[in-house]
């Protein structure tokens, strides 16, 4: 049986019509008497004599031209030759965020899930189901299955994501399951709102384009936040309101025209932490209509640095959000850091100097043993191996994190960390322990930013909302190319055409001799 | 219609002939009879019988013989015109028309026996034998009568054509003939007529304006072509136009036939002259 993939094509089946119109209504000939028409008769013959294609031409230009304007309306139509053996059916569902959009009171995937219920319904005893989710990630639901129900249930399963699809990802799974299967024909169709059918792959369009606005970008400061707002349809006016920590701050009325976008800045509080901006008046897609995103803080923390010691202020350079600041032992204070670090001997790290909880001995001593590290986030990762040391001052407060036998040589509290002997005593700089061991302090005191992030619901991505919600109306796209299988005619067909279109190329052209200048006779 | 100015100046002009004139009555003709013109011929013995007066005594008085003064006898010669009457003339009729009057002015002065036939598809239009300058009224009358039309298959009128006597033949004619004219002159001459080809063509046909596309209808047959008149186009038409008149031409050529292209486009009485002067037809 013939069926075509694309029929939404066969308007061009009106061309070859089109191509007859324009013969008849072709130029006209003003008529002039002659005394007589011998020379010209002459003429013209000699000039056909010339052209040995002109007869040809003249007889054969209209049919082929007909011909190649109807291959093409077919080959455009993607007709197919099918059978109806049982064989195998991969079905791609799009699960993108845009198949949530609604219309006339029913969401595209649902209605994607409609029209695969058509069609297994159409499928002959024994067909074998593969189901494959096409989210930002390619799943197989369903492998190979001929029980219906099973088959019906994987469908219904199926939920959008906030996402894209990858169904380029899914059409090459796909691919690779039909490569699989020579002996026995399978059928890839996929049901999309925006897949467009390519040959051997047939296509089932969701959904008809609507209305729909969306939350596009959200960024928030302290103090401000500003949301760009997206419209994919028609002029509109959106009330767009902004919340800070759950609370309603601002709401702001914007003209959008069609397919533009509009930007809004809402003032929120200096101690907001998360932002959310919506669009009051509902439209088909409701999940690109709000958005949250985290208030950014200025990232750059301050570390005030007494003493001059290089292997130190490079272990600190690796982050960085650090802005190194040194300073003299006896002013830390007047400098306006986050973290404070100095003195050589112990080493301190502390956000407040003036509040320290650790005490160390006035004279130095060897230490009591081989240097051992406690577990706790100051030691995470360090192992001490072949770490010496020559002499320290053993602390006393906070907790432990490095031993010497019984004395504690570093320890911490939450907002300080300190370390028990010059650091120039040791080898520790030598040894990659030494960055792990700034690190860890400077992660104890001094989180980075994103750590504190709250969570928050990021808009739908740009081109979920754009394409797909507004897809154009190519509904009904192909429910016949559904039940396509077999072998596709397509490339055939333009074959066909391209053959017709050299043939007519040939015809057409001027003798090579006379290329300027088109023949007297026709 | 010529005009007297022109006419006047035609006087002054005689249609040379190649051939003698043979038979019919007096003329101006030199035949190939001897007899009583003032031209000298050749001498021959007296016979009895032969009138003393043309016995030249000088020669007697040298010779002692008698001898008798021979002159040529001057006899009319038939002039017979050719007109192309078919429908492919009608564009450049009047030129043609003019032509014929002015070569029959010229045998009609020059004393020879006129007549003209209108070569036509349904049966030529000949006119009676003209004679004598006051004849020339009744030529044009004659040719008020004639009107181009049909279709022209000039070979076949012209070996139709009978009432030929021997003598001058003046065809006129645009020769618009599939095969050339050369069968029609063969024919002609082998009726023992010395002839001459005029040409007369529009200057349509010489150098034709056209642009566009034209359905050309043939004004004898009513046959259509259609046409792109494009640059090549015209350029086919003015390289077949220059092989057909080279065609007449060696065609007239070969048969020591005086050929002249008549140009319809331009004034007749100042281009005749010339024209049929170079051509050797006077």
């Amino acid at each position: 049986m013939l069926t075509f993939a694309a029929p939404q094509f066969a308007w061009f089946l009106l061309l070859p019509a089109g191509i007859v119109v324009l013969y008849l209504l072709r130029r006209k000939y003003l008529p002039k008497q002659v005394p007589s028409t011998f020379l010209w008769r002459t003429a013209i013959r000699d000039h056909a004599a010339n052209k040995p294609l002109q007869r040809l031409r003249k007889n054969i230009l209209l049919p082929v031209q007909f011909l190649a304007a109807l291959v093409l309306a077919l080959a455009l139509m993607q007709p197919n030759l099918t059978g109806r053996e049982a064989s195998r059916t991969v079905m791609i569902f799009d699960l993108s965020a845009s198949m949530q959009t609604v219309s006339a009171g029913k969401n595209r995937l649902d209605e994607a899930k409609d029209r695969a219920e058509e069609l297994l319904q159409g499928l002959p005893p024994g067909e074998e189901v593969t189901i494959l989710a096409a989210g930002a990630e390619v799943r197989q639901t369903l492998t190979g299955s001929t029980d219906r129900e099973d088959i019906r249930q994987a469908i219904r399963n199926l939920v959008c994501g906030r996402e894209g699809a990858d169904l380029e990802r899914a059409i090459t799974l796909a691919e690779a399951i039909r490569r699989e299967e020579t002996d026995r024909g399978t059928r890839i169709v996929v049901f999309s709102d925006s897949y467009t059918p390519k040959a051997g792959i047939a296509g089932i369009h969701a959904g008809r384009g609507e209305e729909n606005r969306g939350v596009y970008t959200l960024t928030a400061e302290e103090g401000s936040a500003y949301a760009r707002i997206c419209n994919f349809g028609g002029d509109c006016r959106v009330t767009v309101a902004c919340e800070a920590d759950g609370k309603l701050c601002e709401a702001k009325e914007t003209e959008i025209p069609a397919g533009e976008t509009a930007g809004v800045l809402f003032t929120i509080p200096e101690n907001a932490v998360k932002v959310a901006v919506y669009i009051r008046e509902a439209d088909a897609l409701a999940a690109d209509n709000r958005a949250e995103a985290p208030v950014e803080r200025s990232t750059v923390r301050t570390v005030a640095l007494t003493g001059d010691n290089l292997f130190l202020e490079s272990a600190l350079r690796v982050r960085e959000d650090l802005r190194i600041v040194r300073t003299s032992e006896e002013l830390p204070a007047e400098t306006q850091a986050d973290l404070y670090i100095y003195g050589n001997s112990p080493l301190l790290f502390s956000r407040d100097p003036s509040k320290t909880v650790f005490t160390w001995g006035e004279t130095e001593k060897e230490p009591a043993g081989s240097l051992t590290a406690e577990e706790s986030p100051m030691t995470d990762g360090l192992t001490l191996r072949d770490v010496a040391l020559r002499a320290c001052k053993p602390l006393t407060g906070g907790k432990a994190a490095i031993r010497a036998g019984n004395d504690v040589l570093a320890a911490y509290t939450d907002s300080e960390a300190a370390i028990g002997f010059r650091l120039q005593d040791s080898n520790l700089p030598l040894k990659y322990d030494f960055p792990v061991l700034v690190q860890n302090i400077l992660n104890m005191l001094l989180p980075r930013s994103a750590e504190e992030v709250p969570e928050t619901e990021a808009p739908v991505s740009r081109e979920e909302s754009d394409v797909r919600t507004v897809a154009s109306d190519t509904e009904g796209a192909d429910s016949a190319a559904a039940g396509s299988r077999g072998q596709d005619l397509t490339g055939i067909l333009m074959g066909v055409f391209l053959a017709l279109l050299m043939i007519e190329f040939i015809l057409a052209r001027e003798p090579w001799s006379r290329r300027k200048g088109k023949g007297a006779a026709t | 219609m010529l005009s007297d100015a022109f006419l006047s100046r035609l006087d002054t002009l005689q249609l040379a002939m190649k051939g003698r004139a043979s038979g019919g009555a007096g003329g101006t003709r030199r035949s190939r009879q001897t007899g009583s013109s003032a031209e000298f011929s050749d001498y021959r013995e007296y016979i009895p019988g032969d009138d003393i007066r043309r016995i030249d005594w000088n020669a007697m008085a040298r010779f002692d013989k008698i001898f008798l003064k021979l002159f040529m006898e001057e006899q009319e010669s038939a002039v017979t015109v050719l007109l192309d009457g078919s429908g492919s003339m009608g564009e450049k009729w009047e030129t043609a028309r003019q032509a014929a009057e002015a070569v029959s002015y010229l045998a009609l002065t020059g004393g020879d026996r006129l007549r003209v036939i209108c070569l036509q598809e349904n049966g030529n239009r000949m006119s009676p034998q003209l004679s004598g300058r006051q004849a020339y009224a009744r030529l044009e009358q004659f040719l008020d009568t004639c009107v181009p039309e049909g279709a022209g298959k000039l070979t076949e009128t012209v070996m139709k054509t009978e009432g030929l006597r021997r003598g001058l033949c003046f065809l006129i004619s645009d020769c618009y003939e599939e095969g050339g004219i050369g069968t029609a002159l063969d024919s002609l001459r082998y009726r023992g007529q010395e002839c001459a080809v005029i040409q007369p063509l529009s200057a349509f046909e010489l150098d034709p304006s056209l642009d566009g596309a034209l359905k050309l209808t043939d004004s004898e047959n009513g046959e259509t072509i259609n046409l792109l008149a494009d640059r090549e186009a015209l350029e086919n038409y003015r390289r077949t136009l220059e092989d057909f008149l080279r065609d007449i031409r060696e065609t007239c050529f070969r048969r020591e036939t005086p050929y002249a292209l008549l140009d319809a486009g331009k004034n007749f009485e100042e281009e005749w002259i010339p024209l049929i002067s170079q051509s050797g037809m006077i």
